[in-house]
């Protein structure tokens, strides 16, 4: 049988208890998996990895290289008392995020050094009194998280400016429930519906009844290629790269088109510098010519120490404790912060201020020394571009080899997707992406080598 | 604090207005230029900053805060396409005339700060251990904190050959041991290397000299218990005694905490500085940003 293979955990296991029993919430996957046996495990995993292929489920770390994106099919069970509370916590840090950026850039705020917000650089000056459309600047939200175990779920950090993965959540869960029903017997897997809410919200931000939207791409080249062509074909809405757009003699965006140019109401944008894709872009979206999302002005709070001040921002917007707890992080900029951290070193995750992806994340624990000393030095010369976190060991779950037909430990985090719409809602989509480490690492991020998981809320 | 301080304007304070410009040009246009200027008057307790602006041609978006360091920082993006970029600081502050008393103490006898450790590390320019040896040599053996001030700032303004040219904002410490030559934030980076590698915190001072127009000079500052944080300037010889010679700008470990301008721009082509003066006036009862345009119109006339 596939468990008898695998020795009992020394570490927290989403499916396998300390004693090494099958978590009660996974009792009916194991059998499910059983049922199916090891021989069959790997023809069916063959049988997704081809159906990724036609679908062209990649993501591309190397724009010559065609490559699909990893996937183990054994999915992640999120018992719905946990989910509750994620979303519950998700929903209330998007609120109230939203509410500072409101203040950072239209009015006054006092929660977060002004040091440390005026130097990000993604803050944008020129947005100064420029109220988004119905105040929404975040639309679209990406949060990670880590188990700790027993439904304690700990934020690492937010994703604000063009966070990615959410059509992996949907095609993961979607392959592998096609390709493996027999997995799912017993289930009751909570559904939910990204493309009627992200249709509400476009529908919600614009002024007409019809609004003409378009996805704009960085170029097909780009690593999250895939998603940018799924999303655009989920939601009826044209795929454009930046030389399609151009700004008209009306101020207003207009589209190149074959059946002649027309006039774009909504970008869902997934590039960052505007004016590098399309000159004027930045102006007209300031004079109130197009609606954009997400709102410009996000990457400042997605400045990883900006982090830091988050739960002030619930506490004084919201009035409420956070419900979710965040990595105990510390602001290297203090001189006796930087000399608990110099002395920690060895315990602690080092990260840069606005790296993204996985790259600019130095997990001390795991490191060689070489790599130590030359990161010491650059926290004492450079205090100001990094963060630094207590190391924390969170959930593993278990993977299947394909090729020894066994089981193997991986860590695991959650990516969760939100979206708020211009009437204030939000909405979190149940199950979120799992984000699976290369083994002997921590790292899940897909750019750093990661695979994926399909995740299920059960009621 | 502002009445402690408006006794010390009728005390020994003396009023001034500053005012200094930069010219940038480009190759080809800018489409968006985004820059980090520290070019206002720092604010302590022997500069009454009375008021101080910074302004852009073109025009750009300003916002502005203070730094770690508490200086007064303006981030400026401009969103005019431009192939030329005037940067103009003005501002009236009330200098102290008087230095202040010191009593000189016994290096033995100093107490370290928490926060001083930030002024003693090692930051992007001047790592104190790469000097260490050299800074024993001159002054290893003094028992005061005075007595090793000065004859570090003896040592560097008299054997560090003032040359320009030949040197450059990335020049470190250690750089400067070795050629033995530069400008007044080169001297400024050598003596604060080996006041550290001796002990003692020092940072860096970036700001004007008041009694003779031209670029932006550089300084530094030691930490004394009592005192707090005291001027000397390897370049010209001074120590502490600067009266209303020194206007500061801004303060950090070195350079790189506080260059006068930073940023970056969007263009395909390449940006010089073509131009920059500063002058501080004793005479004048305002200042306008013609003023700090005028410099350049003056020069060129």
């Amino acid at each position: 049988m596939l468990m008898d293979s695998f020795p009992a955990g020394q570490s927290l296991n989403e499916f396998l208890d300390s004693s090494g029993d099958v978590r009660p919430v996974y009792e009916g996957l194991r059998n499910n998996l059983d049922r199916l046996g090891v021989d069959e495990m790997q023809r069916r995993w063959q049988q997704a990895r081809d159906r990724s292929m036609m679908d062209a489920f990649t993501f591309r770390l190397d724009p010559r290289e065609f490559r699909t994106v990893p996937i183990d099919w054994i999915p992640r069970i999120i018992p719905r008392e946990h989910w509750d509370r994620i979303a519950e916590g998700v929903g209330q840090r998007l609120k109230a995020i939203n509410r500072f950026m409101l203040d950072l850039y239209c009015g006054e705020q006092g929660i977060v050094p002004g040091d440390v917000l005026f130097s990000c650089h993604y803050y944008n000056p020129e947005l100064q009194d420029f109220r988004p459309p119905k105040d929404v600047f975040v639309h679209i939200y990406g949060v990670d998280l880590v188990h700790m175990g027993e439904g304690n779920y700990v934020i690492l950090e937010d994703n604000l400016r063009i966070p990615s993965g959410i059509s992996y959540q949907m095609k993961s869960t979607e392959i592998g429930l096609q390709v493996m029903p027999e997995l799912s017997e017993g289930y009751n897997i909570v559904p939910y519906d990204i493309k009627a809410a992200y249709q509400e919200m476009f529908l919600s931000l614009c002024d007409t009844d019809s609004p003409s939207c378009v996805l704009l791409t960085d170029s097909k080249y780009g690593a999250a290629f895939f998603e940018h062509r799924y999303l655009s074909e989920l939601l009826g809405i044209t795929l454009v790269e930046g030389s399609d757009l151009y700004i008209g003699g009306n101020g207003r965006v207009w589209c190149r088109s074959m059946d002649g140019d027309f006039e774009v109401d909504l970008i869902y944008r997934r590039v960052e510098d505007l004016d590098m894709f399309v000159p004027g872009l930045m102006e007209a979206y300031l004079n109130r010519k197009v609606v954009l999302v997400n709102a410009m002005g996000t990457g400042a709070v997605d400045d990883k120490l900006v982090f830091l001040w988050v739960p002030d921002m619930i506490k004084s917007y919201l009035g409420e404790d956070p419900i979710l707890e965040q990595a105990v992080s510390y602001d290297l900029r203090s001189p006796t912060e930087r000399q608990y951290v110099l002395q920690n070193l060895d315990n602690l995750v080092l990260k840069i201020r606005q790296g993204y992806g996985g790259l600019g994340v130095y997990i001390m624990p795991d490191l060689g020394g070489m790599y130590r000393n030359r990161l010491a030095r650059q926290v004492i010369e450079q205090p100001q571009t990094f963060i630094a976190q207590e190391t924390l060991d969170f959930s593993k779950h278990v993977v299947f080899d394909e090729e020894s037909g066994r089981l193997q430990e991986r860590y695991v985090d959650l990516r969760v997707f939100a979206t708020q719409n211009g009437n204030g809602e939000v909405s979190v989509f149940p199950g979120g992406l799992t984000r699976v480490s290369q083994a002997s690492s921590r790292v899940t991020n897909n750019s750093s080598g990661g695979s994926c998981k399909p995740s299920w809320v059960v009621m | 604090m502002q009445a402690e301080l408006g006794s010390h304007v009728g005390s020994g304070a003396v009023p001034v207005h500053y005012a200094y410009v930069a010219r940038y040009t480009y190759s080809d246009v800018v489409v968006q230029n985004d820059n980090f200027l520290r070019l206002s008057a720092y604010s302590d307790q022997r500069q009454w900053v009375e008021s101080r602006d910074i302004q852009t041609s073109p025009d750009g978006r300003k916002v502005g805060y203070s730094d770690r360091f508490g200086n007064a920082v303006h981030r400026a993006r401009i969103m005019t396409p431009h192939q030329e970029l005037i940067i103009a600081s003005i501002g009236e502050v009330y200098l102290d005339e008087e230095s202040p008393p010191v009593v000189d103490m016994s290096l033995s006898s100093m107490e370290r700060r928490p926060d001083a450790f930030e002024f003693l590390a090692p930051s992007p320019l001047v790592d104190p251990s790469t000097v260490e040896d050299a800074a024993k040599a001159i002054a290893g053996d003094s028992s005061t904190l005075l007595e090793l001030i000065h004859r570090v700032v003896k040592w560097v303004r008299e054997e560090v050959k003032y040359q320009r040219g030949n040197t450059s904002v990335n020049t470190s410490a250690l750089d400067v041991l070795n050629s033995m030559e530069g400008v007044c934030q080169d001297k400024t980076h050598l003596a604060l290397g080996m006041i550290r590698a001796l002990g003692v915190p020092a940072r860096y001072v970036s700001g004007l000299l008041t009694r003779q127009a031209g670029e932006t000079h550089a300084w530094l500052e030691f930490h004394h218990q009592e005192a707090g944080w005291l001027p000397a300037d390897p370049t010209r010889g001074v120590v502490i005694e600067i009266g209303a010679d020194y206007l500061k700008l801004g303060v950090g470990r070195d350079y790189s905490d506080v260059p006068p301008v930073s940023g970056s721009f969007i263009s395909r082509g390449s940006g010089q500085l073509d131009f920059t003066k500063a002058q501080v006036y004793f005479d004048r009862d305002h200042i306008s940003f013609d003023d700090a345009l005028g410099l350049i119109e003056n020069n060129n006339g």
